[in-house]
């Protein structure tokens, strides 16, 4: 290729400003990233608003590992292992949660504006939740309903789209029903939230809906383990497909993939992910959207180290603001709230330095 | 090899756009697909990548009927190049190519040392293995052309389906691209690609399929079918169609439209 | 193009900063007085607790409540004037309610919205409203607007409670019945503060509001959901000023595990049921002291709940149940007794033994 044309390329670069990604120099990100997660977890291990002193806390795990005899008080092993440990086990599980599903779902619609509530998982499981906590539910009564609703909003989602259409183009049908099903779902919980004593039930949906991990028991970790793995573990070997379903439904094919099918894995999965997430923390929004976007300024667009990145950053993110929510103040802030207040700027300021993973 | 149509007819539906079509391309072979815009070139060309049903008639690969085959085998022997575009995230140039390697991975693999391998001498091929870091995005569009064609020959297709390969470059990449493809065709895949420029078909062409605008296809040597009156019919412009001396004394043919 | 690109940048931040401050100096709240409406024949000038001068008929025939804190009132008075509860009635309430006054149409509250043509179809006189901290809501100003109709504001705080009767018999022009129940409650109250004060400092309690279904929304020492508490002198570990609104204010268990409370208060709404049926076995309760010494109570809610939400006259009756709840050897009195005639009194409804039982039990 003639010297001219290279000269032109590199000019152009230049005028627009875009740096290439880091992932050019080759520091393995993905162990970084692993270690970093370690690290923020031993640290989250090591604060909260009952203080213990450092020494007592290693005391503590030292006889625990090795089944010595208990030479300290109960309420601190209760903080340590039925509030703290749980706590930030699912903050780690809601954040990789969330932030791989966003991920996966910015693959299969090609588009880095979208979040894992696109296909109405996130309003799905809000009203569920809402309508549990009116129906006087119990606290595992609301997790379920608001898990089944989760998906029960998907599965409308897909069974609208291909109603409507099979010769049409897939993907933008999905995000069109997807669309008519959250909106639906979202009017639901406002009429339950109409419907609801404002003096008793409508303010525990409120809560509900800000979203937190103050209620964590080690039950939610159980609850939230399983479809956890479930969804985690199709979307990390799926992964590098997500490279080639982002080139479009026609190209893929082309490429020897089964779009459908991959499609159909990836989207059950995410939204295994995302149910639970929400059936446990509640609507904690932000995170999906976000955390992909900054594992791509770190990783590179590829998926191969973008969806182990997304799980780790967002895994991390989340831990250490949920640290945020429940030490900074007397009264917890909520989950929410904090997300919204950090992730909005952060993604304002992205947009303005012209520092995004897309063109 | 040869890749045949046996009177296709192919549409949207129920709507039929095209019909009683009959062509084929052997392996080493360039087919050059012409016609005006709205005649259904874009149809058959979706059809024969298997995104349409055939309404009618038969495509055959080898002689196997492509309606039967798998994507992932599909892939092994036809690869596509589509005009170049925009995807959605910065990917480097060498993992686009490496995306070609999808229909020879296993369902849950990342690309091996060997289909690296296989996607960075596509490149050299192409004469393009300096582009393999830079971002897909950052390149220009006929680098980009380039590129995708790089990616179809990680498949190790036997054919390549070519849409409009030279639209949308500028005059010398244009030629650059049409080099490469004569290149490929000599090193014995066999080519279908669509075109705008009827004088392209002159340059390294076999053979030519000319649509006209009542759906009728000519099929032959571009020689034959590249003439006056087909392109007066086809595009409705005076066209001559003359032949000059190259630098080395060979007989280049070429259409040259008329102003009036 | 990047100079475009910053001003349109700047410009949509200009927006948004725009649209944000319009709602927020909505949001501020101003003591204006309710506005002057007319007031029908024979007009009267009362001034209500707020302070405000007021112009009434000279006959009231209908007041229509803005919470059931008003509507409860005005029930124990004078029923037929009543025009709505403002929530729909449970099964386990109706008994205690007469049957004439038990399916009242619902038009709205002011924690929600008010159906305005509905509450003017009643054809009531006045409005009656109960601010909460002295701040009138922006939806009562509406609605007064709206139907052109007198508002009196009356006080929520329980030091105010023999005083909002005492204003209703003005109102209704009519005080036996008004002056009967407000020296019974100025007398309730004075003794069950000497009886508190009576209790050794060794001996109070710090006490932890609960009232959720996990156990971690709480409301501290300033907010008019614990006014229960601050009446009696009782302490309340949560001493950070929590918001006012409806919600109450999220913690962490580890704060509570700090506070370590020594007695806890559930609510047995907002899901606080599930509260107490699970605190003794949670691990993560148990260390608490108040857990430890089996002191989590349950106030009752017959007919209407004793501690909050809504804050209405049965808190007098649930003062002396949480003195005495808390402090029994100080507080020598008989419940059965006092809520035998706090009912009869106030609802003309007279109690068996055992459903005097059931209504002290922590059953709801």
């Amino acid at each position: 290729m003639p010297p001219v044309e290279e000269f032109e390329i590199e000019k152009k670069s230049a005028l627009i400003g875009l740096k290439s990604p880091l992932s050019r120099i080759k520091i393995p990100i993905v162990p970084v990233l692993g270690v970093l997660l370690i690290a923020a977890f031993l640290f989250s291990f090591t604060i909260g608003r009952y203080s213990i002193p450092l020494p007592q806390l290693l005391q503590i795990i030292w006889g625990k590992t090795f089944g010595l005899a208990k030479s300290w008080p109960v309420t601190v092993e209760t903080v340590l292992f039925n509030v703290r440990m749980p706590r930030i086990l699912c903050a780690v599980m809601v954040g990789a949660a969330l932030a791989g599903s966003g991920a996966s779902y910015q693959g299969i619609f090609k588009n880095p504006m979208v979040s894992p509530d696109i296909l109405g998982a996130s309003a799905g499981a809000g009203f569920g939740a809402s309508l549990a906590i009116l129906l006087s539910f119990n606290i595992i009564g609301i997790e379920l309903m608001s898990f089944c609703f989760g998906i029960g909003a998907v599965l409308l989602t897909y069974i609208l789209s291909s109603i409507v259409g099979r010769h049409s183009n897939a993907v933008l049908l999905l995000v069109l029903t997807g669309m008519v099903v959250t909106s639906l779902f979202n009017a639901f919980t406002s009429i339950v939230k109409y419907v609801a004593d404002p003096n008793n039930k409508l303010p525990e949906i409120t809560f509900w809906l800000m979203g937190g991990l103050s209620s964590i028991t080690p039950r939610e970790v159980w609850m939230i383990l399983f479809p956890f793995i479930i969804g985690v573990v199709p979307l990390v070997l799926l992964r590098w497909k997500l490279n080639v379903l982002s080139f479009g439904e026609e190209e893929a094919k082309a490429l020897g993939l089964n779009t459908r099918r991959v499609r159909y894995v990836i989207i059950i999965a995410s939204t295994l992910l995302t149910s639970s997430a929400v059936a446990i923390a509640g609507m904690v929004g932000w995170v999906g959207l976000i955390i992909p976007h900054l594992a791509r300024l770190v990783a590179g667009p590829n998926y191969k180290r973008l969806l182990p990145a997304s799980l780790l950053i967002g895994a991390t993110f989340l831990l250490l603001v949920d640290d945020v929510a429940r030490t900074l103040f007397t009264m917890e802030i909520p989950l929410g709230i904090l997300t919204a207040i950090i992730g909005a700027p952060f993604f304002l300021y992205l947009l303005l330095k012209g520092r995004h993973g897309w063109e | 090899m040869k890749l045949e149509i046996k009177n296709a007819a192919c549409g949207y539906g129920k709507k039929n756009v095209l019909k009683d079509i009959s062509v084929f391309v052997n392996s080493g072979e360039i087919l050059c697909l012409l016609g005006p815009n709205g005649v259904g070139k874009t149809t058959l060309f979706k059809t024969i990548l298997g995104f349409l049903s055939l309404q009618h008639g038969l495509i055959t690969l080898g002689g196997t009927d492509l309606s039967t085959m798998p994507a992932r085998q599909f892939a092994r022997k036809l690869g596509y190049v589509p005009q170049a575009h925009t995807p959605p995230f910065p990917f480097k140039v060498l993992d686009v190519v490496v995306m070609g390697r999808t229909a020879h991975m296993g369902a849950f693999a990342t690309p091996s040392k060997n289909d690296i391998e296989i996607a960075l001498s596509s490149l050299e091929r192409l004469e393009i293995g300096f582009l393999k870091d830079r971002a897909y995005t950052e390149i220009s569009g006929g680098e980009r052309q380039m590129v995708l064609i790089a990616r179809a020959l990680t498949q190790t297709p036997d054919f390549l389906v070519m849409d409009e390969p030279t639209s949308s470059l500028d005059y010398g990449n244009q030629i650059r691209v049409l080099r490469q493809v004569c290149r490929l065709a000599k090193d014995g895949l066999g080519i279908i690609m669509t075109s705008h420029f009827p004088d392209h078909a002159f340059l390294c062409t076999s053979r030519v399929a000319l649509i006209k605008r009542d759906g009728n296809l000519v099929c032959g040597n571009a020689h034959d079918v590249i003439t006056e009156e087909n392109l007066k019919e086809t595009y409705g412009i005076n066209v001559k169609v003359t032949e000059i001396e190259g630098p080395n004394g060979e007989a280049i043919q070429t259409c040259v439209p008329l102003m009036n | 193009m990047k100079k475009t690109k910053t001003f349109k940048t700047l410009t949509a931040l200009l927006l948004c900063a725009a649209l944000t401050a319009i709602p927020l100096t909505g949001c501020s709240g101003s003591k204006a007085a309710v506005p002057a409406n007319a007031a029908g024949a024979n007009p009267r000038t009362i001034t209500d607790i707020l302070g405000y001068k007021v112009t009434l008929p000279a006959k009231i025939n209908k007041i229509y409540c803005t919470s059931p804190v008003g509507a409860v009132m005005l029930y124990t008075v004078d029923p037929d004037k009543l025009v709505s509860w403002n929530l729909t009635l449970s099964d386990a309430q109706k008994p205690f309610i007469k049957k004439q006054y038990q399916n009242l149409p619902m038009m709205g509250n002011s924690g929600t919205q008010f159906n305005t043509e509905q509450i003017i179809k009643q054809n009531p006189d006045i409005i009656l409203d109960f601010a909460q901290q002295g701040q009138v809501d922006a939806n009562v100003k509406q609605l007064a607007t709206q139907t052109g109709l007198p508002v009196v504001e009356m006080d929520t705080s329980l030091e105010a409670t023999a005083k909002d009767y005492r204003l209703l018999g003005t109102i209704l022009g009519e005080k036996k019945r008004t002056e009967e129940l407000a020296s019974y409650i100025d007398k309730k109250q004075n003794s069950i503060k000497a009886l508190m004060d009576k209790v050794p400092a060794d001996k109070q309690a710090s006490v932890y509001y609960a009232e959720s279904a996990d156990g971690l929304k709480t409301d501290g020492s300033d907010s008019m959901h614990t006014q229960l508490l601050k009446f009696l002198g009782i302490k309340n570990v949560v001493t950070i000023s929590t918001s006012q609104n409806m919600k109450g204010t999220a913690v962490s268990m580890e704060q509570v595990l700090n506070w370590n409370p020594s007695v806890i208060i559930a609510s047995r709404q907002m899901g606080g049921d599930q509260f107490l049926k699970s605190v003794y076995q949670n691990a993560s309760w148990k260390s608490i002291s108040a857990v430890k010494n089996k002191k989590v109570y349950s106030p009752p809610v017959t007919p209407f709940d004793w501690f909050d939400r809504p804050p209405c006259i049965t808190r007098v009756l649930g003062a002396q149940w949480l003195a005495q709840t808390l402090y029994p050897e100080t507080v020598k009195i008989d419940m059965a007794s006092e809520t035998k005639t706090f009912f009869s009194t106030f609802f003309s409804v007279n109690l068996t033994d055992d459903e005097v039982k059931k209504i002290l039990s922590s059953e709801s």
